[in-house]
């Protein structure tokens, strides 16, 4: 199995080896015999003079730009809005996930709607026309005896049918509806 | 929390009401129908206390003496079944539901040999039948189908 392919390794070029040593000496972290020789070509150097004096100046701007960050009172404010902001974003996360879980519920919520519009409209329209009045009785078979038939009436919430004895009809006016 | 259990609540709620609905719509209706016999007679006599309602829808129409209580059943059907009463002059008095629609229930009543009929009759409402004569006078059944 081959692993990944490296290119050769470079070994440091003087001049880098030369900014690496004069960036630990600004930092003060370049000691003894190493600092005593850098000191030494520094001296004789005006490049690396030059070289130094731009990282100093490096460092001056960032620390400059360092000093123009947010103060503290900025990161508190910052912070004392994190709360809110997180209480924020808890309830629009629950507010979602409420409206996942009951997404189904606004399409069932408008089939019971339209479904009870439907009804609605069929009690509205139907039924008046098969409320239509057509009496009690709908057939009679009295074997061809006289039958009289009072339907109810304002006066009387009540139908009768009467089978006539052969007799003269007892009517009453109205309401007669038949006879077989 | 609080909105989702009103949420499940309500759900729930609405299942039991379905339920309850499919429930009742499944269960066969019933109609009660109550029978009542009476004996109008030609001789003058009493008006049977428990027949004054159906003498005051007859009074004014028939002339009659009296007016006797002879039987009151109350059968409780339903639909497409057949409800049987034997009246005093050996005849049979059936009724049976075939419908129940806006208009009231459909029945349909016979009197054995005499009367055979399909009414459409709303709840509670009276109807009253004068069938053949027997002994001194005729036989009156008033049908009142509850449901």
């Amino acid at each position: 199995m081959n692993g990944p392919v490296r290119g050769p390794q470079r070994p440091p070029t003087l001049a880098e080896r030369d900014a690496r040593a004069l960036h630990a000496y600004h930092d003060g972290e370049l000691q003894g015999f190493a600092r005593w020789r850098l000191e030494r070509r520094l001296a004789r150097s005006p490049e690396l003079q030059l070289e130094l004096r731009e990282i100093a100046e490096l460092g001056t701007l960032l620390r400059q730009r360092a000093s123009e960050a947010p103060g503290p009172e900025l990161w508190d404010r910052i912070a004392l809005r994190l709360p809110a902001a997180d209480a924020r974003r808890a309830t629009t996360t629950q507010e979602r996930g409420l409206r996942r879980r009951l997404g189904w519920l606004p399409p069932l919520g408008a089939a019971a709607a339209t479904l009870a519009v439907a009804v609605l409209v069929a009690q509205q329209w139907l039924a008046p026309a098969a409320v239509e009045r057509a009496g009690v009785v709908r057939w009679m078979d009295s074997r061809g005896r006289s039958v009289m038939v009072l339907e109810e009436d304002q006066q009387s919430d009540v139908t009768i049918i009467w089978l006539l004895d052969g007799g003269p009809s007892i009517g009453a006016a109205g309401g007669e509806r038949g006879a077989s | 929390m609080a909105l989702r259990r009103r949420v499940t609540g309500g759900l729930l709620a609405a299942m039991l009401l379905v339920c309850a609905a499919v429930a009742w719509a499944e269960t066969p209706r019933r109609i009660a129908v109550k029978v009542t016999v009476s004996h109008a007679l030609d001789a003058q006599g009493a008006i049977d206390p428990r027949g004054s309602e159906l003498n005051a829808f007859l009074g004014p129409q028939f002339r009659y003496g009296s007016l006797k209580v002879l039987q009151v059943e109350r059968l409780d059907l339903a639909l497409d079944e057949v409800g049987t009463l034997e009246l005093p002059n050996g005849r049979k008095f059936r009724v049976r539901p075939l419908d129940i629609g806006p208009e009231g229930v459909l029945l349909s009543v016979s009197v054995q040999g005499t009367l055979w009929t399909d009414m459409r009759v709303r709840n509670g409402h009276l109807v009253v039948i004068g069938a053949e004569r027997f002994e001194e006078g005729k036989l009156v059944i008033s049908v009142e189908p509850h449901f």
